[in-house]
């Protein structure tokens, strides 16, 4: 009966499966939108919201009805192509779990009484909050929480943070680690590109790169060229056989936590045997040799380091990789012309991820793949005109030189109290949802409890409303301007545009819209910053920077790219439109715009630091193999992954593409653990088995799938499924995977990993 | 007239499901749901098998795309009592919904088990139905459907090269799943074209059928996998 | 003609009683059938409002319950003509006490077969399409055909012979409603000479055209199995098999109809232990015959080795369908040939126990037959599950009541042994039999 009530918001947004009434009469009733007159079909471009890609789309209309997704063939990231995301964001725009309305909360939380208002109303009541909070000085205590996957977004919203006065926009994002990284090694705090169309040996470490990054579409059409001829050897890394292991020529299975140990390993024979590139290490990097410090002390470098403290055997005992693997990966590696070593995300997860993601990219300086065809390259900035810096008051200049609250994001310490240097007084999250694979979802509950005022800009209903005082529902992609630079995982310079494809559904407002009013009704500084009546308005004046630039164009049919390349190359370029306004409507006719040329042997753009060069990460720290230690309670470890398309957001509201996460184990809807044949035959577990999986903070009922990918100490669990068709979808799922991971600890001291846990399968029923 | 057909390139295949997902939203084909799961009434015209082989560490995973295999015997055809399925000349096999009985013995009789039946009246949520298809129809409770290689994109290419004064060329029929798999996995066209790439592939020394011991002849043609040529 | 005028007169007493005395027990019997076949009207209903879906059938199970139903319907109705045709024109006299009982099993049973075929089509709201679009390449279509065809002549060959007890009945209740329909009924049958011979000879004519449709019947049914691809389904013994079934499947059901005719209408003396022996015979006979199909079907598909027809080999041996496949081994064979291959247990109760044995071990055998294959699909790809539904249950158990509760109108309407053949048998029979046994004897013509 709780369901029933809950989905009362909004003026009868019903979910009742219709499967009441007559079978005869439905045979009567035509279930479809075919009228005898209008039908006009129409193709719009745009950019596809439903992951941090930024895929071209063209969006297929009838009348006034989104009817299908297909790839924008002119777009250069995606071509005509669309992942199944895409196809499946169709459900995302008349989804029956949409938010119609600004709601407020009237009764107690979790009460699930909502009230529709107005968005004046709405707007008045979360503008009042924040001056109020502003006005005591604690305008830092407010936290915007949640990933904005356009740029074009992120960037309004620091705006608005920054001249408020919060440090805390705060979100989950695996990949700072390669962030991390290469601000380290390149001095750049940002992603760097892998030129897959050229390449001709990856060496993953488990690298899921056909399906889980931004950029995987991009990724998939190399796959499938290359494939053709048969010229590019994959290598995957992993301990477990993942969908992108399945498709590469060789698996090499590894211990979990220990892929940074098996790339010191290879770099270990690449140094001893002299197989790195000498040329490239001499001009373009650091540290490789040993070094005197600023104190005149004499410093191990890489070399040293790697020879001195790392015996082969060892690393393949660690490991669990044969000598001989070894050996003869890291010959092929160094031997290649043009090879990759590719480190993931997912080492986001692991306590000594940085330095592990390291050593894999020291791979690279290693074989002298970076700045060159077919290795690691920096992505050229599209010259959009940067907003005008905006005035900061004192007020918030104050407030903004506060600590940053990096939890709840990053640790799973409870609490507000003690553990803090603040409390949160309101707490704002983003339209995206969390992705289900989110790990520290337990202390986030706590936060929401605690937090007096929660306000969300969610665009669908489901169990997290029961922590929110105050909705202002966002629209779906398909309604708003948007503007999407392509990921910096691809080399590609490609600014993706889109108009309103339809009117916004019912009362829902775009989130950046309801920015621009928010700080227009909270008057002031705030007002006199953000000018723009609408965000249209902000992304023409970012767009005039591609209007003035010397170089590329609005996206062009890809027969005539190659001409415009060839004409840049020689200092043409194509001709300037008549006006801003008419370069502007181009653009959003045409989906965006390109710089197709790319010029290796970048050396300012690949190393921003002072002297321009790859500096090397000597390695210091032991790398573990074991992130728990054995333990005869339970004596498996179990890991945690990401299912394809997933990692920022499990696209719980798209049914379609929901139903296809499970195929390899044909599931649908049910989550499952995998277990090695051996292990399923001594625990005398059969297949499709139902079982409890417990770990020292909790367990969980699911059901055991025989897979020999695995080794047979390890059992294996997706995230990103959901069990269950929202909104029933809870915040913590109880029968998540991520009930299994342990509270407590901190990841940035590093003493805890998300993605393996120690755990103890058994049968139910005894 | 024709004889469409398909060419799926295993080695290219990545199993990112965007072809059903494609398929799914073109056809109006009915999304599951956990109840609909337990019974086991999916709907998927197109679906993603997976084969693995090999014991730990020595496994191989592939991934089979199948659509309807549209056979040159079908033995769907055969065994219907109204003629609601059957062999059109565009070497397409078509289904008829307002004739179908929903005796299943088509269903029963497919080897390849790609033929569906609805349970049930289908479940869109009313709010969804704006997102229908116009170009397909809803299938009603008790009938039989499966993938048509979507027909009707045929049809209105068809009619466009009338309204051009022109000829239908072949690219210009391109099903759902064709044209929006990521790694180009998946060629289409006609067999009896002998200058077209599908029917050049469909010779190659890597084509193979499924179950072409069967005789049914399918117009859906894999290539198997190669090996790196170091 | 004092003598045999008073054994006609106690016949026709013995044989009128059901029709004239009504006891409590027919009242409750009808109550209990009419409660069941309620129970099974509202699930029908229920399905035709909700469709298919409320059964338990998915993908790739498409059928179940309700196909096995139909095939195990239309395969007692082999009891009625076959035994009644084979019998009259095999001249056997021991016949005469169990034709129209056995041909009434025939003619309603066919009709509940054929219920459950419509029952299980997703629109039976389109099922005249079957003739307006008619596609004869359809082995189904071939049972549209044959089992028409078999309804029609079964008929036939009830009401023939029905037509001198009509007469006799028309006499005996002139003046009352029952009177009037009866003599529209009876077409005018005086009982002269000619009439006698033209209706033996139009008995004895659908005799023989009887025989020809009853075989064909059920090998068409067995046809739309045989004729797929499916592994053991695709079997070419599958014709022979099922009409051994069949007929296997009638004699039981007749049995059990005559055990229970024979004690509720007191016919202890018309239905002697020698005809349950006979048909205990019959019985054991198709038994071993049914065995010997079973066998060599089983036989052939586990030595070939061909890994789809294993899987649905040994999902009939060892998996899921194990129990009931070794039920069907107990039921249709085990306890048969047990219990009837001996004299001394060959009593009514024993035949009794081995008809209801063989009618439960028939109907597993249909369900054995349609599953595993249905469960075990050619490509790799999640092995199907069925369990069938209360919908299911009820439809069947409503089915089946109706059909008995129909069969028991039918006792009180008709006398349900034959009144003028035991009459016949009583005058003409005996002499004719001995006539016949002398011609075989050598030194006396053989007419």
């Amino acid at each position: 009966m709780k369901r029933r009530d809950f989905l009362k918001i909004g003026g009868g947004a019903s979910l009742a499966w219709p499967l009441s009434g007559c079978a005869i009469g439905k045979l009567s009733e035509r279930v479809t939108n075919t009228t005898w007159s209008g039908n006009l079909e129409s193709w719009i471009p745009t950019v596809c919201g439903a992951c941090p890609g930024g895929c071209g789309i063209l969006v297929r209309k009838i009348d006034d009805r989104v009817v299908k997704v297909e790839g924008n063939p002119w777009h250069p990231l995606n071509r005509d192509k669309v992942c199944p995301r895409g196809q499946a964001a169709v459900d995302l725009l008349y989804n029956p779990a949409r938010i119609q309305a600004p709601q407020k909360r009237v009764g107690g939380r979790a009460s699930r009484k909502w009230q529709e208002i107005t968005w004046e109303e709405a707007l008045a009541i979360l503008s009042e909050k924040l001056i109020q909070l502003r006005n005591e000085g604690k305008s830092h205590t407010v936290i915007f929480l949640g990933q904005l996957d356009s740029s074009a977004s992120a960037e309004l919203l620091s705006r608005f943070m920054r001249t408020y006065g919060s440090p805390n926009q705060i979100q989950f994002d695996p990949w700072e680690i390669l962030e991390n990284v290469y601000s380290h090694s390149h001095g750049i705090r940002d992603l760097l590109a892998f030129d897959f169309e050229n390449c001709r040996y990856i060496l993953s470490f488990g690298a899921q790169f056909l399906t889980n990054w931004p950029t995987s579409l991009e990724v998939q059409r190399a796959y499938g060229e290359r494939r053709s001829k048969r010229d590019l050897k994959i290598v995957q890394v992993e301990p477990r056989f993942s969908l992108t292991a399945s498709r590469a020529d060789s698996w090499i299975p590894v211990r979990p936590g220990t892929e940074g140990l098996l790339a010191l390993g290879i770099a270990s024979v690449m140094v001893r045997e002299r197989l790195y590139d000498e040329e490239f290490i001499d001009r373009f990097t650091s540290k490789f040799e040993d070094w005197t410090d600023q104190r005149g002390e004499k410093v191990e470098g890489f070399r040293t380091a790697i020879l001195r403290r790392f015996r082969l055997e060892d690393i393949s005992d660690k490991t669990g990789v044969p000598l001989k693997t070894l050996i003869e990966t890291a010959k092929e590696f160094s031997s290649s012309e043009r090879a990759l070593a590719i480190a993931d995300y997912n080492l986001f997860f692991h306590k000594d991820g940085f330095f592990q993601a390291s050593a894999i990219h020291a791979l690279n300086a290693l074989g002298g793949f970076i700045d060159k065809p077919g290795g690691v390259v920096r992505q050229r900035k599209a010259p959009l005109k940067a907003l005008p810096e905006p005035q900061v008051d004192e007020i918030a200049k104050k407030a903004l030189s506060q600590p940053r609250l990096d939890w709840p994001v990053k640790s799973s310490r409870a609490g507000t109290l003690g553990g803090n240097p603040y409390e949160i007084n309101c707490l704002m999250l983003s339209p995206q949802a969390l992705p289900s694979s989110y790990p520290f979802y337990r202390n986030f509950e706590r936060v929401l409890e605690k937090t007096p005022f929660v306000v969300s800009f969610q665009p669908y209903q489901d169990a997290s409303l029961d922590y929110v005082d105050l909705v202002l529902p966002d629209t779906t992609f398909f309604e708003k301007w948007q503007m999407r630079e392509v990921s910096s995982l691809s080399m590609k310079t490609v600014v993706g545009v889109g108009q309103p494809v339809v009117e916004p559904l019912q009362s829902s407002r775009p989130f950046e819209d309801v920015i621009l009013s928010l700080a227009k009704k909270m008057g002031g500084p705030m007002a006199s910053n953000f000018p723009w009546p609408t965000h249209q308005e902000v992304l023409r004046d970012q767009l005039s920077g591609l209007y003035e630039a010397e170089r590329g164009s609005i996206f062009i049919p890809p027969p005539d790219e190659v001409q415009l390349k060839i004409l840049e190359e020689q200092g043409w370029r194509f001709p300037r439109r008549d006006s801003l306004d008419a370069f502007l409507k181009d653009i959003f006719e045409k989906g965006g715009w390109q710089d197709p040329v790319y010029h290796f042997n970048l050396r300012t753009a690949t190393y921003q630091n002072i002297q321009r060069k790859f500096e090397f990460l000597a390695p210091v720290q032991d790398q573990n193999q074991e992130t728990e230690p054995e333990d005869a309670e339970f004596p498996f470890q179990l890991i945690l992954y990401d299912l394809p398309f997933t990692p920022t957001d499990s696209g719980g509201n798209m049914p379609v593409f929901q139903q296809t996460l499970g195929f390899q184990f044909e599931s649908e809807w049910k989550i499952w653990v995998e277990v090695n044949p051996t292990t399923a035959e001594k625990l005398q577990v059969r297949d499709r088995d139902p079982v409890w999986v417990e770990s020292p903070s909790g367990k969980i009922r699911t059901v055991a799938r025989v897979f020999p990918g695995l080794a047979p100490g390890l059992l294996a669990m997706p995230l990103g499924k959901e069990e269950v068709f929202p909104p029933e979808k809870k915040l913590s799922d109880k029968n998540s995977p991520l009930r299994l991971t342990r509270e407590g600890g901190d990841l940035r001291d590093g003493s805890v990993s998300q993605r393996t846990v120690r755990v103890k399968i058994y049968k139910t029923g005894g | 007239m024709s004889k469409w057909g398909m060419v799926i390139d295993l080695d290219r295949c990545t199993g990112c499901q965007a072809c059903v997902a494609a398929c799914m939203v073109e056809n109006n084909v009915p999304f599951s749901t956990p109840e609909i799961e337990k019974r086991q009434r999916s709907i998927s015209w197109m679906s993603v098998l997976t084969v693995t082989e090999g014991t730990y560490p020595d496994i191989r995973q592939r991934f089979i795309p199948r659509p309807c295999m549209h056979c040159e015997n079908p033995p769907c055809v055969k065994v219907c009592p109204v003629g609601a399925t059957y062999k059109n000349d565009e070497g397409l096999v078509a289904q008829i919904y307002t004739r179908c009985i929903g005796c299943r013995y088509c269903t029963n009789n497919c080897p390849y088990t790609l033929k569906y039946f609805n349970y049930f009246p289908p479940h869109w949520p009313k709010p969804m139905r704006k997102r229908l298809n116009p170009d397909v129809s809803v299938r009603q409770v008790g009938v039989v459907e499966k993938c048509t290689f979507c027909h009707h994109r045929l049809q209105k290419a068809k009619e466009k090269a009338g309204l051009e004064k022109r000829q239908l060329r072949e690219e210009d029929y391109v099903p759902a799943c064709v044209q929006t798999c990521p790694p180009r996995a998946i060629y289409f066209g006609d067999l009896d074209n002998p200058k077209s790439p599908v029917a050049l592939l469909a010779k190659s020394s890597r084509a193979f059928r499924l179950l072409e011991e069967l005789g049914t002849e399918p117009q859906v043609f894999y290539l198997t996998e190669g090996e790196w040529h170091g | 003609m004092g003598d045999a005028g008073q054994e006609h007169k106690k016949y026709e007493e013995d044989l009128l009683r059901p029709l004239l005395k009504t006891g409590r027990k027919f009242y409750l019997a009808v109550a209990i059938l009419l409660a069941v076949f309620a129970f099974g009207l509202w699930a029908w209903i229920y399905q035709v409002r909700n469709g298919l879906g409320v059964t338990g059938l998915n993908r790739p199970v498409y059928w179940g319950f309700y196909i096995t139903n139909f095939v195990f319907f239309i395969g007692i109705s082999h009891a009625g003509t076959l035994i009644s045709a084979i019998l009259r024109l095999a001249h056997a006299e021991w016949r005469r006490a169990i034709t129209r009982s056995a041909e009434v099993i025939t003619v309603l049973v066919l009709f509940f077969g054929v219920f459950n075929i419509i029952n299980d089509l997703g629109r039976p709201d389109r099922l005249f399409f079957i003739i307006k679009h008619a596609k004869f390449g359809s082995p189904l279509l071939w049972d549209v055909v044959s089992i028409s065809l078999y309804m029609a002549c079964s008929s036939i060959y009830l009401f023939i012979p029905l037509i001198p007890d009509i007469a006799f009945l028309r006499d005996k209740f002139k003046g009352t409603l029952r009177g009037f329909i009866f003599r529209f009924l009876s077409l005018g049958w005086t009982g002269s000479g000619k009439q006698w011979r033209r209706l033996e000879k139009a008995i004895s004519a659908m005799a023989v055209l009887v025989i020809p449709i009853a075989v064909s019947v059920h090998t068409v049914v067995s046809y739309v199995f045989a004729m797929t691809i499916q592994p053991m389904w695709h079997s070419t013994i599958f014709g022979p098999y099922f009409v051994t079934g069949a007929i296997f499947s009638g004699i039981a059901a007749l049995i059990i109809a005559m055990v229970i005719i024979r004690r509720s209408c007191h016919l202890e003396s018309y239905l002697k232990p020698v005809h349950f022996n006979n048909l205990g015979l019959l019985l054991l006979v198709m038994s071993l015959l049914w065995f010997y199909f079973t066998f060599t079907e089983n036989l052939t598909a586990f030595y070939g080795a061909e890994p789809s027809h294993l899987a649905v080999f040994y999902a009939k041996l060892t998996g899921p369908y194990a129990p009931f496949f070794w039920s069907m081994v107990f039921c249709c064979f085990i306890v048969p040939v047990g219990i009837l291959s001996n004299r001394r247990t060959r009593t009514i109760r024993g035949t009794l126990v081995a008809s209801l044995a063989v009618i439960m071990g028939m109907w597993l055998e249909r369900f054995t037959i349609v599953l595993p294959t249905l469960i075990n699909p050619r490509l790799p790809y999640h092995r199907g599950i069925y369990s069938p539904t209360w919908v299911e249950i009820a439809i069947t158990a409503g089915s089946l009541a109706m059909f008995i509760l129909l069969y028991v109108l039918f006792v009180k309407i008709f006398p349900i042994v034959s009144l003028w053949e035991i009459k016949q048998g009583r005058e003409a029979g005996v002499e004719e039999t001995a006539a016949r046994v002398r011609g075989y004897l050598p030194g006396t013509s053989a007419t």
